[in-house]
């Protein structure tokens, strides 16, 4: 889009060039079917097992351990549901953070209603989950642990490798929702020693409505859906080619530039605050130390932050807000409570999320209308 | 001319219609009479015209902006009945438009 300013990378992002064209010959030439015993199904099916491939390689497992997906949600609800509902409500019991994603808590809260047991593990106010937290928590019926990676709002990231020690000592499963990892952090399934981890195309430069579950040989996963035999019948349902190549091509391509985009945005989000601070030294950046480079929270005081979105929207600035519209109801960041920010200062955040397109000349302009901006949304 | 005023809000465009549609019927029971309408900033950002009381769930607009009476009603978003934001409101049209 020329001329707009895009700091909502969390939110999702542009499709790759690469990433496009890859999609687009599948939709040219490769449109069969995979399942079909014809060329055009054969040439597809290649297409299928190339992307499983690389997304497999991409996170560092087998490619039968990734199942494709419509997206993380799905991934979540697949993690969540397959693993619990093996079981008799009473007989399992799920731990979780209080500041994963809605799809991972309205899925635990829905095994609630089923009758299962689910513990919501506190964070502190760097929004970390404490390992020792998970261990006390672990009873007898523990199945699953579910924490993210990184946290979609603040950008903390967890300490998976101490939680899974904890869950592996104890022959509980560990699922993580890695979708604002991918792109930047090392994202090992080995080396996290997951069980599952949940993952989006969307949010590395790939197409929106695909995403992957990876799920360690031999864990047994209940599906949710039933139909065909597809993704070993775990995921039935005619794979959506285009955007498993794409996805295949996002992981790969992240893969090769990620190490240096960390390095890139830490330097280019250290500045950026340190240039707001300068201009509005009470602002309030939201979290700790452990941050993903890509993701800024940041309270502005007194402000109400629908008004800065609005007026950065109207100088080609995009970003996003610390709270969500409901039907009845404007509903603060769950994250943002957990961490202990209080609901004023909550109306004044803005998440500002950056991506490998982002320059700092963006931000330089973005630095220059915010504290003008900032006076014009205070709420007198 | 009848009594306009116009509660401003944004992308709660739910919340928006709720809220005012509350401080119209207090106001209609109090025996007011005046025309209310809503404006969403993301729609139309313009300065409201020809309207005698804005009441704004978010700080739209100033003093710089527009003659007319500007009253923040955020806290309705919380509690639709704050009553130190209704009592504003209410003294406002008093002091417009007598009891």
């Amino acid at each position: 889009m020329t001329g707009l300013v895009y700091l909502d990378y969390c939110a999702t992002t542009p499709v790759d060039p690469e990433v496009k064209q890859g999609i687009l010959k599948t939709l040219d030439t490769h449109y069969g079917n995979p399942s079909s015993m014809h060329r055009a199904g054969m040439e597809a099916k290649q297409l299928l097992d190339q992307a499983r491939s690389s997304v497999a390689r991409g996170i560092g497992c087998l490619p039968e351990e990734i199942y494709f997906t419509s997206g993380a949600t799905e991934a979540d609800n697949l993690a969540l549901f397959g693993i619990m509902r093996q079981y008799d409500p009473g007989d399992a019991h799920l731990i979780t953070s209080a500041v994963e994603h809605h799809a991972v808590l309205h899925a635990a809260h829905q095994l609630k209603r089923e009758g299962y047991a689910i513990s919501v593990l506190p964070i502190d106010s760097t929004g970390r989950v404490d390992p020792q937290d998970v261990a006390s928590s672990i009873q007898n019926n523990t199945r699953l642990v579910s924490v993210m990676q990184v946290n979609n709002e603040i950008g903390s990231i967890q300490n998976i490798p101490e939680i899974s020690s904890i869950t592996t000592k104890n022959g509980v499963l560990l699922h993580t929702d890695a979708v604002q990892a991918i792109g930047l952090l090392d994202v090992d399934v080995n080396k996290l020693n997951v069980d599952l981890l949940s993952l989006s195309a969307h949010k590395i430069y790939g197409p929106k409505g695909i995403g992957a579950l990876y799920v360690r040989k031999n864990t047994d996963v209940k599906p949710i859906m039933y139909g065909g035999p597809q993704e070993s019948t775990l995921r039935p349902g005619t794979e959506n080619i285009p955007g498993i190549v794409g996805l295949g091509e996002a992981i790969r391509l992240t893969s090769e530039k990620k190490y240096e985009e960390f390095k890139r945005l830490s330097s280019l989000r250290s500045w950026f605050i340190e240039k707001i601070k300068e201009a509005i030294p009470d602002v309030q950046v939201n979290g700790g130390a452990n941050i993903s480079p890509h993701i800024l929270s940041i309270s502005f005081p007194d402000a109400v932050a629908e008004m800065m979105q609005f007026h950065l929207h109207s100088h080609g600035v995009a970003v996003s807000l610390g709270s969500a519209c409901t039907s009845k109801d404007i509903e603060p960041s769950h994250v943002l409570q957990a961490i202990g920010v209080s609901l004023v200062q909550i109306e004044g955040t803005l998440r500002i999320s950056f991506g490998y397109p982002t320059t700092q000349a963006e931000l330089k302009k973005v630095v220059e209308l915010l504290p003008d901006i900032w006076q014009r949304s205070i709420n007198a | 001319m009848e009594y306009q005023i116009v509660v401003v809000g944004g992308w709660c465009g739910n919340l928006l219609f709720i809220v005012a549609e509350h401080i119209k019927e207090r106001l209609q029971n109090a025996g007011f009479s005046f025309s209310l309408t809503t404006k969403n900033v993301w729609e139309n950002y313009s300065v409201p015209p020809a309207c005698d009381l804005i009441l704004q769930l978010m700080p739209a607009y100033s003093k710089q902006d527009t003659d007319s009476p500007i009253i923040n009603i955020r806290r309705l978003l919380v509690e639709r009945d704050d009553p130190e934001t209704m009592k504003l409101i209410f003294n406002q049209v008093k002091l417009d438009i007598g009891s």
